[in-house]
């Protein structure tokens, strides 16, 4: 079974890889706030229609018992977004 | 509405590429049609086996590794490199590193992908499940993935952003690994051109070749479209990841443990024993990282379940992550090596895997795909919205046919082959298993064919949007506006 003695060592040598770049990242402070980031994802604008107009069209579609449900859940992170 | 003034204004400030994003995620749409079509075709040969026209190009043996090739490399392939370089891009605030690099691993992966098309038809191949592209091919694989990380890394190494987004880290480690994995995997001593022969022999090569294989699944097949989900699942239901915490947790626990389960599929080989029994101890193992993984992508929608209702984009992305969860947990269980001993060379692989690669793989894809392109040419939604519902249910049923047929014909076969006689003499002929196999092939031809009808409704989709729309530069945020 010689493939494992190239197999274990390369795994090995990644996984000390993946060590060594956990506790740089984690040093550098990648890890210190685990809670914003996933906010901060949905603040990125990405749509690329130059009227503004017509990105509300589809939150209007939404019937007006949805809106009440879930309305103030939508506006906060509504308001976020832009 | 800070950004639509820098968009309106845009000749000045830097913008992202978006031409190689573009590129691939057409790529991806046609590759996935030409894929799927080979799947449909030698499906319906294991059902009518005249249908290869006794045309030595289109016999089963051939049109297969074209098929894996075609839906993992050209379609999975070009999704990965869309979305991985429009992530890096969004996630960091910074164009692409290295200018026309990023041009070139589009051109040089179609090179890649024609020439797998053209050279497995022919018959040749260097016989590895998944790496059958002889040595020339697997050069210019390495030459194009390097270029790919040197792109990659790059972007990330010159961020404007501090934090790195959870997706990138994902896409890392699949750029990484599969480097590794398809470099050592692919060593081999040329004979001829067209010819090679493995540097390793006999269970050491088949150990290398699973090690390979498994691998693949996990990094190219997993961490990869994991990227996917932890930046389109939450852009598209504009919600948060349910806990960012758990994913960067998901991340370094699947990292640590994916490498070692690939001799699950040689239980009961020359392979020896406690590798087999290891192999099975750390597949089991995965089910913890995976699940907590599929949760976290599921949970995002708490609060927002009723996005679900009219939002088909959504729905191909939150079904994806319930085959992710189905077949992270029918994998373990079939690495369980009295379960394997059932399900070992019969159909039932076959069913898992496509649950994993139609529903897991090709619909994160998909519904990555339909969020992209509208942005990606300056539109709002699909050409046709309604065509992306119809094709969610289409590829839906086609896919719970598929693998619905395939577990039966499975189990079937398995109990069918282990069956003897009182005298300890077989029950069934081999043939016997085949013909009983019969009505699910064809089950499973149609599904093929309801799927592929979904990818070909796609295709035209993407057409008129791209038809209507055009081409856009998106610019850059400016530094004050993220400070």
């Amino acid at each position: 079974m010689e493939a494992i003695f190239l197999l274990i060592p390369l795994s090995l040598a990644l996984i000390g890889v993946a060590v060594w770049l956990y506790f740089r990242m984690d040093d550098s402070g990648q890890f210190t706030d685990l809670e914003s980031h996933g906010r901060q994802l949905l603040l990125d604008d990405d749509s690329t229609v130059a009227q503004a107009g017509q990105k509300s069209v589809a939150a209007s579609q939404q019937t007006p018992s949805q809106a009440a449900t879930t309305g103030s859940q939508t506006e906060e992170i509504g308001s976020n977004n832009r | 509405m800070s950004t639509m003034q820098t968009f309106a204004s845009g000749d000045t400030t830097e913008t992202y590429n978006y031409t190689v994003v573009r590129q691939f995620a057409v790529m991806t749409v046609v590759w996935g049609v030409v894929g799927m079509l080979v799947g449909v075709v030698i499906a319906a040969q294991l059902a009518w086996p005249a249908l290869n026209f006794d045309i030595p190009w289109l016999t089963y043996s051939r049109l297969r590794p074209l098929h894996t090739n075609a839906v993992i490399f050209a379609f999975g392939g070009s999704a990965l490199f869309a979305t991985s370089y429009y992530v890096v891009q969004r996630t960091t605030h910074a164009r692409l590193f290295g200018g026309p690099l990023a041009a070139f691993t589009f051109w040089g992966w179609q090179l890649v992908i024609v020439l797998a098309a053209i050279t497995l038809p022919l018959g040749m191949t260097s016989g590895k499940e998944y790496a059958e592209l002889e040595w020339p091919i697997d050069l210019l694989i390495a030459v194009v993935w390097v270029c790919y990380a040197i792109v990659f890394f790059g972007t990330l190494a010159k961020r404007k952003l501090e934090h790195i987004y959870v997706a990138n880290w994902f896409f890392g480690a699949f750029i990484i690994t599969v480097a590794v994995l398809h470099i050592v995997n692919s060593m081999a001593m040329p004979a001829s051109l067209t010819k090679s022969y493995s540097a390793y022999a006999g269970a050491q090569d088949a150990m290398i070749q699973w090690w390979y294989g498994h691998n693949a699944v996990g990094f190219f097949l997993t961490a990869g479209f994991l990227g996917m989900m932890y930046y389109f699942v939450p852009k598209q239901a504009e919600r948060p990841v349910y806990s960012y915490r758990l994913s960067i947790v998901h991340f370094w626990a699947l990292i640590f443990t994916y490498m070692w389960a690939g001799p699950h599929h040689l239980h009961y080989t020359a392979l020896p024993d406690w590798t087999q029994s290891l192999g099975m101890v750390f597949s089991l193992i995965l089910l913890a990282p995976s699940w907590g993984g599929m949760i976290n992508g599921i949970m995002t929608l708490s609060g927002a379940w009723y996005k679900l209702r009219n939002d088909a984009v959504l729905k191909f992305l939150v079904v994806s992550l319930s085959f992710y969860g189905m077949s992270t947990f029918e994998g373990p269980m079939m690495s369980i090596k009295t379960v394997n001993a059932l399900s070992h060379y019969t159909d039932w692989t076959v069913g898992h895997v496509h649950s994993g690669a139609l529903g897991w793989v090709g619909f994160i894809s998909i519904g990555s795909i339909y969020y992209l392109l509208p942005r990606l040419f300056g539109r709002d939604a699909m050409a046709k919205p309604q065509w992306v519902e119809l094709h969610f249910w289409i590829a839906t049923i086609g896919i719970v046919l598929y693998i619905a047929a395939m577990w039966i014909a499975g189990v079937m076969q398995g109990l069918m082959w282990r069956a003897t006689n009182p005298d300890g003499t077989l029950t069934y002929a081999f043939i016997e298993s085949i013909k009983a196999t019969y009505p699910y092939y064809v089950v499973r031809f149609l599904g093929g064919v309801l799927y592929l009808s979904g990818m070909l409704l796609m295709l035209m989709n993407c057409f008129m949007t791209i038809a209507q729309g055009k081409s856009v530069k998106a610019p850059i945020p400016a530094a004050a506006a993220h400070a």
